[in-house]
């Protein structure tokens, strides 16, 4: 059984990488405590020690303890706030521009139609039946969020991307996949009866995939009309 | 050893309480005013500065007529508190019915639910007081300091409201 | 006989007397815990057999239903289990016998701030069982989906009687009540004590209660103003959080955050503070760094009201907000941790006698390790936006919150039973209880962890359209789940059981069972209205066990030597 879901974007390791390090000193933490815990059960005696912990002799102890964590707090910011900064900047250069609409209950996903611009009448939509949002590899896509009725999530585990949809507001943040596949794409933030259904899925496929596929969708409306 | 007066310590607290409460309407009104760009909005009404001023003044004077009660241990005084203060849940409510007759309403914008919300709490907290303040009237206790102190609560809190809702 | 009558009503009903007001609390909490655990009794066991008809309750939860559970389950446990019996319960048996007082400092404003809980308690109930459904837009009540009610918006004077409308109503009535509770914990302290207790010869748990008092206070606020914008909304048709007017939907989650960070510590501190009276007698030494703690809750009392975006980082807040509040979030850490090894520290070296009450506190103490070091985890904003919303989260606050809400608890009714009763619970059945309890809060809350790990989302009825997560091992994770929570279930009959066994003995507890060093064991048990013939005197501090030079192994406050 695997911890945590394959990974299948640029700074998945790096999330990842954060957890286990988090992991490594909180379990160092709670074996520590524990074991004092068990220390202190295990030191009775027959009549108990009279002391306060209200001078610094005594109180040392707990002391190094809270200087320990907040040692280790400061560690685990150093490294997850440089995290922080490169999964939420948007990099200088992104390839792609992908819409993302949320609704009651389904994802839309807009792509840039000639004019280059999102959220413009050229665009190119996938809409329900249809609910695959296709992305190319190794591409930084930049993802911009939005919502036409309730707060909904576009929670993407396997890219370790999760920012809600909120009406009114667009939000941007960006992500680059790095692994071909088709991956679970669900809902996290209640949005009312059949949030429980609501669902949809990505599918990495590489560069020239995506540009027939974009291309395919393009004549689409046309071969309806 | 002077302990402090139960009275005046439990109404602190429950302005303390107040003021967060006021505090929260407030920097919800600013955060939404900032996002606005536009305030007030084109086409909603402006509000009666002048008019209101004079309610602000009514209700200023029964502040020193409370302090006056207080020090004279006067009931008259008391009853001069009350009377003013509903003189301005009149004057209000009767700016009020002129500002719906204008259209200014509470559904429309957020100008008009802001300026509603915010001037009605105010006004539900004056009636509140003017109730409390006939209680005292009636049984006049022996230290009118409680209430004195969440009158002066409810008075010194509008010229803020007054600034922050109808000038700025 | 009418007399009799009367006096009945104003004794026990709409009584001004400390100990009952206390006790009304709890029976109403204990109730609404019954009702809390039988909500997250059938929506665990429609988690774990999915379409599957529920026992003791009926077919299998349809989406609507499911989402309105969660949410009750949520509000409830919070709201009306926590709040009424470790804040207000406990806070009004003990505060006044503990500073050696007759009764709170208003007496009639505790009566009123009861029944005020009351009828938010009724008109909670009533919500939940409206025709037209129970609220289920989640216990954070995020708009615009809570606003509206599902696009079905009935016109003002039905839009009162929704159950979104009563849910918010019962919320600011239970405020409401908890303010008053609070001033009157605050002026009684301050200025009710009794002769000779000065502020630092305060047990550690009115000074926990007064604390938890003082942050409800400063963080209430906001969150009624916000209440009473979202009732304006849904009744009258306001759009405060509607973007469509020039709302928005995220200062909800700012006023609604500013509030519900601060109040998990509301309901945090008051369980310390049980536990910090439990483990010294039980150990039979002084509190360890009794001063300290009082410094340390400070800080993190204010450290709490300023993080409260933590719950905002994938609602798409400025990065460099982000960093802040993660930062503020990750150092509460420090002075817990001093807080939970002075615990530690008090029972080391010790004189320890596992009664029930030691057991669920130090098991409280263990479980709320891992509730507190895992906060950790979501605390760092990076991995909050993977943990966010999924059973990660789920499995932290509930080992948060299940140690605060009921081992606290629990310690607390075995430890102040024979004070309040005048009899004392059996206590064979009683370690019978705590350990089905803390074994089957474990395997219930563990698994949870592996789930949200694997990117299980929160509030879903049906994880059967999610193939990834429709798959082993994660559906047997969830009946383990479910298993535990059943377990716990079994536990709390073996408590009930124990609960009529002694009420209704003969045996009669003695004055100070546990030979307790502060005043409310002074008292006779159950104490009379009025609580003394003459007022205590203090002489020192709180935890005066052990002492050198001495045979006896403990002086109490009212003694003197």
């Amino acid at each position: 059984m695997k911890i945590l879901p394959d990974r299948a974007s640029s700074y998945a390791a790096e999330v990842d990488s954060v957890f286990w390090l988090i992991l490594l000193f909180v379990s160092i933490g709670f074996v520590i405590t524990l074991a004092v815990l068990l220390y202190a059960i295990f030191s009775k005696r027959e009549r108990a020690k009279y002391f306060t912990g209200s001078n610094w002799r005594e109180y040392r102890w707990v002391a190094f303890g809270m200087i320990g964590i907040a040692l280790a707090d400061f560690i685990i910011l150093g490294y997850e706030l440089k995290v922080w900064h490169k999964t939420q900047w948007l990099p200088e250069e992104t390839h792609y521009k992908v819409g993302v609409l949320a609704r009651q209950w389904n994802f839309e996903y807009y792509y840039p139609g000639p004019d280059g611009q999102l959220w413009t009448n050229d665009d190119i939509i996938v809409r329900p039946p249809q609910d695959t949002l296709v992305l190319p590899l190794n591409k930084k896509v930049m993802v911009e969020l939005r919502s036409a009725d309730v707060i909904h999530a576009l929670f993407i585990p396997a890219f370790r991307f999760k920012y809600d949809c909120i009406p009114g507001r667009t939000i941007q943040r960006w992500f680059e996949p790095t692994k071909e596949g088709i991956y679970m794409v669900s809902c996290a933030e209640l949005c009312g009866v059949l949030h429980s259904r609501m669902r949809s899925t990505v599918k990495v496929v590489p560069e020239s995939a995506f540009q027939a596929f974009l291309q395919q969708k393009r004549m689409e409306p046309l071969a309806t009309k | 050893m002077n302990k402090p007066s139960l009275g005046v310590l439990g109404v602190s607290l429950l302005i303390f309480t107040e003021v967060m409460f006021f505090a929260g309407l407030i920097s919800a009104y600013w955060v939404a005013r900032l996002e606005a760009g536009e305030w007030p909005p084109l086409g909603q009404p402006r509000l009666p500065i002048a008019s209101t001023a004079i309610n602000t003044a009514v209700l200023l004077l029964s502040a020193f007529t409370m302090y006056k009660a207080q020090k004279q241990r006067k009931r008259s005084y008391l009853a001069i508190t009350a009377i003013l203060g509903t003189a301005f849940l009149v004057l209000q409510g009767r700016e009020w019915v002129r500002l719906i007759a204008f259209g200014l309403r509470a559904q429309g914008s957020l100008y008009g639910a802001f300026f509603y919300t915010i001037v009605g709490a105010h006004g539900v907290h004056v009636l509140a007081a003017v109730i409390a303040l006939c209680y005292y009237l009636w049984k006049f206790p022996k230290s009118l300091q409680p209430l004195a102190l969440f009158w002066y609560f409810v008075v010194f809190l509008w010229p803020i409201l007054y600034i922050i809702v109808y000038i700025l | 006989m009418h007399k009799e009558q009367q006096s009945f009503i104003r004794k026990y009903i709409f009584s001004t007397d400390h100990k009952v007001i206390g006790f009304q609390y709890t029976i109403v909490g204990l109730f609404m815990a019954l009702v809390g655990g039988y909500l997250a009794y059938v929506f665990r066991y429609n988690l774990a057999f999915p379409g599957e008809s529920i026992p003791f309750f009926g077919d299998a939860l349809d989406p609507k239903t499911y989402n309105g559970f969660v949410t009750y389950h949520g509000a409830i446990m919070f709201f009306w289990v926590a709040m009424p019996i470790l804040l207000a319960g406990f806070g009004n048996l003990l505060i006044p016998l503990m500073v050696g007082t007759d009764d709170m400092a208003f007496p009639t404003v505790n009566m009123l701030s009861f029944w005020i809980f009351f009828l938010s308690t009724v008109v909670l109930l009533i919500s939940l069982f409206l025709p037209s459904g129970p609220f289920d837009g989640g216990w954070t009540i995020y708009p615009p989906l809570s606003a509206d009610g599902y696009h079905v918006k009935p016109s003002f004077p039905a839009s009162i009687a929704t159950g979104g409308t009563l849910f918010l109503l019962a919320l600011a009535l239970e405020f409401t009540s908890m303010i008053m509770g609070g001033i009157n914990f605050i002026v009684t302290t301050i200025a009710k004590r009794t002769q000779g207790m000065t502020l630092f010869r305060l047990p550690i748990f009115v000074w926990f209660q007064n604390i938890a008092a003082l942050i409800f206070m400063v963080s209430v606020g906001p969150v009624v103003a916000g209440a009473v914008m979202l009732l304006l909304d849904r009744t009258v048709g306001t759009g405060f959080f509607d973007p469509a007017r020039g709302g928005d939907p995220i200062l909800w989650q700012h006023l609604f955050w500013f509030f519900g960070h601060p109040e998990v510590y509301v309901i945090l501190l008051p369980a310390l503070g049980i536990i910090g009276e439990i483990i010294p007698t039980f150990s039979r030494k002084p509190l360890f760094g009794y001063r300290m703690m009082i410094y340390l809750v400070l800080v993190a009392a204010f450290l709490s009201v300023i993080v409260w975006a933590h719950h905002q980082f994938v609602a798409g807040i400025d990065p460099r907000m982000g960093t802040f509040f993660s930062v503020g979030t990750i150092l509460i850490s420090v002075p817990f941790a001093g807080v939970i090894l002075s615990l530690i520290a008090t029972m080391f070296q010790g004189k320890i006698r596992f009664t029930t009450a030691m057991c669920f506190a130090t098991g409280m103490v263990a479980a709320f390790l891992v509730g507190g070091l895992t906060g950790i985890f979501l605390g760092s904003d990076v991995f909050d936006i993977y943990a966010h919303d999924t059973y990660f989260v789920v499995a932290h606050f509930h080992y948060t919150v299940f140690p605060i809400a009921i081992l606290a608890s629990l310690a607390g009714i075995y430890y102040w039973f024979p004070k309040f009763t005048g009899k004392q619970l059996n206590e064979t059945l009683g370690k019978i209880h705590f350990w089905l309890t803390f074994i089957f809060f474990n395997l219930f809350a563990f698994p949870l962890f592996f789930l949200g790990l694997a990117g299980q989302h929160r509030r879903i009825a049906n994880y059967e359209v999610f193939d990834y997560l429709a798959q082993e091992p994660f559906t047997t994770l969830r009946v383990i789940a479910t298993i535990g929570v059943i377990g716990i279930w079994i536990a709390q009959f073996v408590f009930l059981w124990n609960l009529i066994k002694t009420l209704r003995s003969k045996e009669v507890a003695e004055r100070n069972p546990w030979n307790a060093t502060t005043l409310e064991w002074a008292a006779d048990s159950p104490p009379p209205h009025g609580n003394w013939q003459t007022p205590p005197v203090v002489y020192r501090w709180a935890y005066e066990y052990s002492p050198e030079n001495q045979t006896k192994d403990f002086i109490p406050q009212y003694v003197q030597e």
